[in-house]
């Protein structure tokens, strides 16, 4: 528990949660400043614009606030969103037609490779990532997930498990399935 | 007995030792199968998945988007919520408090507005053939006095001053606000933080300006 005077910056994931349904509402504000990028970041990586990624972020963060009371403090406040936004994407992107187009170029600037690697290395490298980004947009819901949250989020097996709400030899072996899958759509390519 | 995924997927993250699984060695199929999982693992970080960092100023307005959105939305659904009203950063901000502010800074704007008008007028060059211009007249306003009546009175004659007070009738002063555009401290700002004495003598102010410049 926390005190009333206790300033809200000191104050854990779990202590902004019970400060907010204690009557602070101004905690919300803080976790949302808190996990906005990481949130944003997931959700961008299941639509690959920055208008949908937005428009999903604040639906999660909005759900998040709806269902706070529906926070048990069991699994880290970071699972807990992660899980309200892995359902919001799944949700959008299987409404919407799988991505086949190309995806959102990256702008160079912000990607600097530090080994110092020649533009037309680095050319192939982005064209194999958006093949590969783009195979994974084809993947089943769950395994998509997965291999979304363990890759790119580095996040383990148990953590997933929990944002999905499976076993931890379910999450391997949905894993194992998407790697497989991932295989067969890029084809030769690989 | 060949290997499950769960057991070759902590083989190729290297949480188990291969040494500890003997059937390894001697099978070939579930060796391949390692050596693919481990190929794939490693083409789909080296491409990397990276998210372009939106601006600073898209995260400025994401908290208070979200702050928005709660507050429309979800005005008293936590109980011990006080309407949000100090959600986001709105504390003590409270709807009717924006209204006083937008109401008395649009209509700073549109004395500004008139003011300005007039005085370019003043210096217009005359072009020979052209129609005279109408000046449009300013009623006197007292302290009480009417800004809707001063700004149609003025609006009469000039199709450009129509435009300029079209433009601080829609003029959102939040939007403003947000962009910005009325920073504290500075002019834009204070013009839209007057009271409605403050104002009556801005125009106090301006009126005597425009008799001493001969507008």
């Amino acid at each position: 528990m926390y005190g009333a005077d206790v300033p809200l910056s000191d104050l854990d994931d779990h202590g902004l949660v019970d400060a907010c349904l204690s009557g602070r509402p101004e905690a919300f504000d803080l976790i949302v400043e808190r996990h906005k990028r990481a949130v944003y970041q997931l959700c961008f990586r299941f639509v690959r614009n920055h208008e949908d990624a937005n428009d999903l972020s604040q639906d999660v963060f909005l759900r998040a606030y709806r269902g706070l009371r529906a926070f048990r403090g069991q699994s880290s406040l970071t699972t807990w969103l992660y899980r309200i936004g892995v359902n919001v994407c799944l949700n959008r992107v299987s409404a919407k037609a799988p991505l086949s187009g190309p995806t959102e170029p990256i702008d160079e600037q912000l990607f600097v490779d530090p080994r110092g690697e020649s533009a037309s290395d680095r050319l192939l490298r982005d064209e194999r990532g958006a093949r590969v980004r783009q195979a994974i947009a084809q993947l089943p819901r769950r395994q998509r997930a997965t291999l979304v949250l363990r890759m790119y989020h580095e996040m383990s097996h148990k953590e997933i498990a929990d944002v999905l709400g499976s076993s931890v030899g379910a999450v391997k072996a949905n894993f194992f399935h998407a790697l497989g899958n991932l295989k067969k759509i890029l084809g030769e390519e690989i | 007995m060949h290997l499950k995924p769960e057991e070759l997927i902590d083989l190729a993250e290297g949480t188990r030792d291969e040494a500890s699984v003997p059937h390894l060695a001697s099978c070939e199929r579930c060796r391949a199968q390692l050596a693919e999982l481990r190929s794939l693992m490693m083409m789909a970080t080296s491409g990397g998945d990276p998210v372009p960092e939106p601006s600073p100023i898209f995260w400025d307005q994401f908290q208070r988007r979200v702050a928005e959105a709660i507050r429309e939305q979800e005005p008293r659904r936590l109980p011990g919520f006080s309407g949000l009203a100090g959600f986001g950063g709105f504390s003590g901000f409270g709807f009717s408090r924006f209204t006083r502010f937008a109401v008395a800074g649009a209509a700073a704007i549109a004395a500004i507005a008139i003011a300005v008008a007039l005085n370019s007028r003043s210096n217009r060059v005359a072009v020979p053939g052209a129609p005279e211009p109408q000046i449009a007249t300013v009623a006197p306003v007292d302290a009480r006095g009417s800004h809707t009546e001063l700004l149609n009175d003025a609006l009469a004659g000039d199709p450009s001053l129509q435009l300029v007070a079209d433009l601080s009738e829609t003029l959102d002063v939040n939007a403003a606000s947000d962009a910005g555009l009325a920073s504290e401290g500075g002019a834009e700002h204070a013009v839209t933080h007057l009271s409605s004495q403050e104002l009556t003598e801005l125009q106090r102010l301006l009126r005597a300006e425009m008799r001493r410049s001969g507008a």
